[in-house]
């Protein structure tokens, strides 16, 4: 509060930047409140912050991208309006996203071959079971209709059992949809996992190639030792000022309590960015920025280190530069 | 019967790509589909590639840029039209997005293996433009206007803008006082704001 106007007005530049810190950027917006004044000056601060934006190297979202907006956007609506709430819920499962795509044919083109298999298996138990149920009562209705008994009681009699059929059936297709159900959401989700990790490895792809495409690119490929023998690795750097990249395939989790440490070799010296540790299946896309004199290493290797990394590299070489 | 449905089409059919930034804003404050839809032709491919930029990852990109649209539609209440541009709204929200994904994501990577960020260094030279920025003239007039600034000034704004670092952490790394990141990122908006304002006078004048 008794802070001078200066320093306030240097926070106002900060935030403009987004380079305040969640506490202060809610003092700051407190002390918006009521000070046109200084809101008009942020705004101007805030304009010249956005023009920002443009510098950034354009690059084309992937085509289904819009369709995806549009269908969050229809499910929020749908939900504000049977809800009747002011606020949209939070954003929905990612299963029932899913579900919705598998569910409509016009989409299925987008559905890997699994899901597919897995829509059709219970599309096809759901024919299968209702033939048997149709089967069951042509045979009640020729049974009773061959029975001698009076026109007015078998006609009573079937109209009864066809309801109670009917009732049981209902519940019957209601518990095998359930079960159905069950099995296909867990393996659609294993689909999707595979497909949201191949998705992911396109377009890390696409990155790295657009990386070091570039004038001044340089790269490193480096390839597993021992036990990380199927493992390999890119290190990607170009002079444009986006950072650096390591993205590694193939390396099996560190050993408990290690984990594994980047080495850069340049003009006589050894650099480390630091240590890294792998997702399940074995993936890391790491983004380094390198100090200037570093960004063209002479040469890279990977070790295992203990968690907190050392100074110098002290454990054994998991990927080093590929002969 | 058949005309009639001929003809409310014709009456209703809306020519979304004509519309100006606030009028698509006024249709999707009623929820208004194709408004949204024509607001991201008009501005997805910016936001995606801010968030590109920023994030590194295409697929984090995607989740921001779906966010950034449907935040839009949830706080257009909240815009005054008159009161600022709209893409400066549509990018702070944007900028803010990615930079809390940015956050989340160190804090996460500080959990599972802290060292990395800790051994990150400054490029203190500013870059030089990707081709790409150049070939598009809003863009290149903004770069020339960033060409304006001392090199200890655009860094900070680099360091700020698009690398998502607090003033402190700027201060941390540059071994600046703290006092100093923070004039330096005053006046660095000032003279960006400047240059930018006389680089469009000249244009349209």
């Amino acid at each position: 509060m008794g802070e001078s106007g200066q320093s306030f007005r240097d926070d106002l530049a900060a935030y403009a930047l987004g380079a305040l810190d969640a506490e202060r950027r809610r003092e700051v917006e407190a002390r918006l409140e009521g000070d046109p004044e200084l809101r008009a000056e942020l705004e101007e601060m805030q304009e010249a912050a956005a023009s920002l934006a443009l510098l950034a190297p354009s690059e084309e979202p992937p085509r289904s991208l819009k369709a995806r907006l549009l269908e969050r956007f229809d499910m929020e609506l749908r939900a504000r309006r049977t809800v009747g709430a002011p606020l949209p819920p939070p954003a929905p499962s990612l299963w029932a996203r899913l579900k919705r795509r598998a569910m409509s044919p016009r989409l299925a083109y987008a559905v890997p071959a699994a899901v597919v298999a897995a829509v059709a298996a219970s599309a096809a138990s759901m024919v299968v079971f209702n033939a048997v149920v149709g089967q069951r009562i042509d045979e009640i209705q020729e049974q009773l209709t061959s029975e001698p008994v009076e026109q007015e009681v078998t006609a009573a009699t079937l109209q009864e059992t066809e309801a109670k059929i009917e009732e049981r059936t209902a519940i019957q297709v209601e518990e095998v949809k359930a079960e159905l159900d069950k099995k296909t959401e867990s393996k659609l989700e294993a689909a999707q996992q595979e497909l949201d990790s191949l998705r992911r490895t396109v377009s890390y792809q696409t990155k790295l190639m657009q990386l070091i495409n570039r004038e001044g690119a340089a790269y490193t490929w480096l390839a597993g030792e021992a036990e990380a023998a199927e493992a390999t690795a890119v290190l990607a750097a170009n002079r444009t000022g986006e950072p650096a990249v390591l993205w590694v395939n193939g390396l099996p989790q560190p050993p408990e309590g290690k984990r594994y440490q980047l080495w850069l070799y340049y003009q006589g010296r050894i650099w480390s960015p630091g240590t890294f540790t792998v997702e399940t299946n074995g993936s890391a896309w790491i983004q380094l920025y390198l100090p200037l004199a570093v960004s063209n290493p002479m040469y890279a290797r990977v070790t295992v280190e203990p968690v907190g990394g050392s100074s110098s590299p002290t454990g054994p070489d998991v990927l080093t530069p590929r002969r | 019967m058949r005309s009639g449905v001929r003809f409310d089409a014709r009456v209703n059919r809306v020519n979304y790509e004509t519309l100006t930034d606030e009028a698509l804003l006024a249709l999707i404050a009623v929820s208004d589909r194709q408004a949204l839809a024509a607001l991201y032709d008009r501005y997805g491919r910016r936001v995606f590639a801010l968030a590109a930029r920023m994030l590194g990852d295409p697929q984090s990109s995607e989740e921001v840029t779906q966010d950034v649209f449907l935040s839009v539609w949830r706080r257009v209440s909240s815009y005054k039209a008159g009161r600022g541009r709209f893409t400066t709204w549509l990018f702070s929200i944007a900028h803010n997005r990615t930079i809390d994904e940015l956050r989340r994501r160190r804090r996460e990577r500080y959990r599972e293996n802290p060292p990395l960020e800790d051994h990150v260094e400054v490029i203190s030279e500013a870059a030089p433009p990707p081709e790409e920025v150049v070939a598009r003239s809003e863009g290149a007039m903004v770069r020339e206007a960033l060409g304006t600034l001392p090199a200890e000034q655009r860094a900070v704004i680099e360091l700020s803008y698009f690398g998502g670092l607090t003033q402190a952490e700027i201060a941390d790394r540059t071994g600046q006082p703290l006092g100093t990141v923070k004039t330096r990122m005053r006046l660095a908006l000032k003279k960006l704001r400047l240059a930018l304002t006389e680089r469009i006078e000249e244009r349209s004048g």
